[in-house]
């Protein structure tokens, strides 16, 4: 991900030529044996792509997602990450370098309350020696748009400067992939819209792949592919413009379509609009001004 | 309850004191209150003030005219106040979701039936069954049901002041719309709400007021449509209005006329044929 100024560094991370970073087939999971949390899910993730993961609590998307860094165990079927088997136990922790996650709470996964040290702690942990760490880390932190609070303590930080330095976190290993759960869940509007724009720069700059699991329709109609979960399967996968429009799909799925789809079903239901919906309020200026 | 002139501090890193909240002066007497503010603002402290949990440095909270600092008042407060904490499985400590939400019932001295009774009917508010999930454990829930059950342990009781600190983050609509469902009754049943959320949607849903907080001071107070209706005046207090609200800035900046102060999809797309029609 991080390109050729990277080639041979600690950072650096394992590499994947083919267009197709995450490839999963047939997954089948229960935490509890009669009651599967995954059934047969197939997911393909293309390089750089931004695929949104939307589906109603216990529909099985954070257990997908943790099985996409190997925190959940593959118990059936095949899965593929940055060309790694997921089966194989002997490149579990390049696996794990591979593709690196951000959660829901920012202050359950810091290991060190000095913002450097937190950020270098990955690369360190897969065998950097300390200066290529911090090297690394101020890479990272720069990438996040957190230049110069490597001295910071963490726990002085806004929520959305947290879920930034667990990004950057993320980062300094040097993912293909980077996983949010629910990331935005628990930081204010201003952290959300900052943790956007880092996610935004670091695909730009990067060319990171991102899967975002989320409940937010209007940060999913801003996705490359949106896919819908429901009791552990994959109900449907394609552009937000295709998914977010189908009402009926996404009522099975115990979601609600975005603003402006909302808006625009109802202008149609009026007789003031008519046309495809659009997804986005950006859509929505367009489409009632074109 | 009327909080007047309440100052709260923290012993910071470095040894010294940070204040949380400076000389905050409000009442609550019944409806929903919707507390906004960024990270930092001081509104878990607010809440945790109101909730008798944090004593302030200076100032008073009032329960019925009463110092809950005394006493009387402390009584009150504490017999009539729930509190909802931000991070739920921080809250939980007994070791079956049937027991962590009959607890407060059983303390009030309710029989054994009475306490399953009314655990049954608060985990069904929040969407959730006693028979499936009682006899698990609340560690072991996802998320979003660990949030509903700490929310469910607290609407048993039928508290007179019911205090939530973002009670909607992590939910899924359905669940969502259940909490927010749940947290109507309880106003339109006699109780004051005061609700901490970053997600102005759901509070354009529920409150009648909002108040909104920066840097422990209260800088805005008034009726929930005027102000989360409003897109230019919350953005001008570093926070963010309906999504509604915000489409309609969006609209009018575009050229398209826009009536009113739309705080959902229906109002909004009612609001734009309202503005052409006028056109």
């Amino acid at each position: 991900m991080r390109g050729e100024k990277d080639e041979g560094s600690a950072a650096g991370g394992a590499r994947c030529d083919e267009d197709r970073v995450i490839e999963a087939r047939g997954i089948r999971h229960a935490y509890v044996p009669a009651r599967p949390d995954l059934r047969d899910v197939d997911l393909d993730v293309r390089r750089g792509e931004l695929v949104a993961v939307v589906g109603e609590n216990g529909s099985g998307k954070t257990t997908l997602a943790r099985h996409l860094n190997a925190l959940v165990g593959l118990q059936a079927g095949a899965l593929r990450v940055a060309g790694l088997d997921a089966s194989d136990p002997s490149t579990l922790w390049e696996l794990r370098r591979a593709c690196g996650m951000v959660f829901q709470n920012p202050e359950n996964q810091f290991v060190s309350s000095v913002v450097g040290e937190d950020v270098a702690f990955g690369p360190e942990n897969f065998g950097a020696g300390g200066e290529r760490a911090r090297e690394a880390a101020l890479e990272a932190l720069r990438a996040v748009g957190l230049e110069g609070f490597e001295r910071r303590d963490v726990h002085a930080l806004s929520g959305g400067q947290q879920q930034r330095v667990a990004l950057a976190g993320v980062l300094a290993s040097g993912p293909e992939v980077v996983v949010l759960d629910e990331a935005t869940s628990m930081i204010d509007p201003r952290g959300r819209d900052e943790l956007m724009a880092a996610v935004e720069r670091v695909r730009r700059e990067l060319g990171a792949t991102v899967v975002w699991v989320t409940h937010d329709m209007e940060l999913a109609a801003r996705a490359d592919r949106v896919v819908v979960m429901g009791a552990g399967e994959v109900l449907a996968s394609g552009a937000p413009a295709d998914v977010l429009t189908d009402a009926a799909l996404l009522e099975r799925a115990g979601l609600e379509q975005p603003l402006a789809a909302r808006t625009w079903a109802e202008l149609v239901r009026m007789g003031a609009a008519d046309g495809p919906a659009p997804v986005t309020v950006e859509g929505l200026v367009s489409a009632l001004c074109g | 309850m009327t909080l007047d002139k309440v100052c709260v501090s923290f012993e910071d890193a470095s040894g010294g004191r940070t204040r949380a909240l400076e000389g905050v002066s409000l009442e609550f007497s019944g409806g929903v209150t919707g507390l906004m503010g960024q990270t930092g603002s001081g509104k878990t402290t607010l809440l945790e003030a109101v909730a008798g949990v944090l004593a302030p440095d200076s100032g008073r909270v009032l329960a019925d005219g009463l110092d809950a600092a005394r006493g009387a008042g402390g009584r009150l407060l504490g017999a009539s106040a729930g509190l909802v904490f931000q991070i739920p499985e921080r809250q939980f400590f007994e070791p079956t979701v049937e027991e962590e939400v009959s607890f407060g019932l059983r303390a009030r001295g309710a029989s054994s039936s009475e306490a399953r009774e009314r655990s049954a009917w608060a985990l069904d508010l929040m969407g959730l069954s006693l028979d499936e999930l009682g006899r698990r454990s609340p560690f072991a829930l996802s998320g979003g049901q660990q949030r509903r059950v700490a929310i469910a342990s607290v609407l048993a009781v039928r508290p007179a002041l019911l205090l939530l600190d973002e009670p909607t983050a992590g939910l899924d609509p359905r669940a969502r719309e259940a909490c927010l469902a749940a947290v109507r009754a309880a106003a339109d049943e006699g109780a004051t709400v005061v609700m901490a959320s970053h997600d102005a949607n759901a509070l354009a849903e529920v409150a009648d007021r909002v108040v909104c907080l920066e840097g422990g001071r209260v800088t805005l107070d008034g009726p929930a449509r005027e102000l989360l209706g409003d897109a230019a005046l919350m953005r001008d207090h570093g926070l963010e209005a309906s999504c509604a609200a915000r489409a309609a800035a969006a609209l009018r900046r575009a050229g398209v006329a826009v009536e009113g102060l739309p705080l959902d999809a229906e109002e909004l797309a009612r609001a734009i044929v309202r503005g052409r029609g006028r056109a």
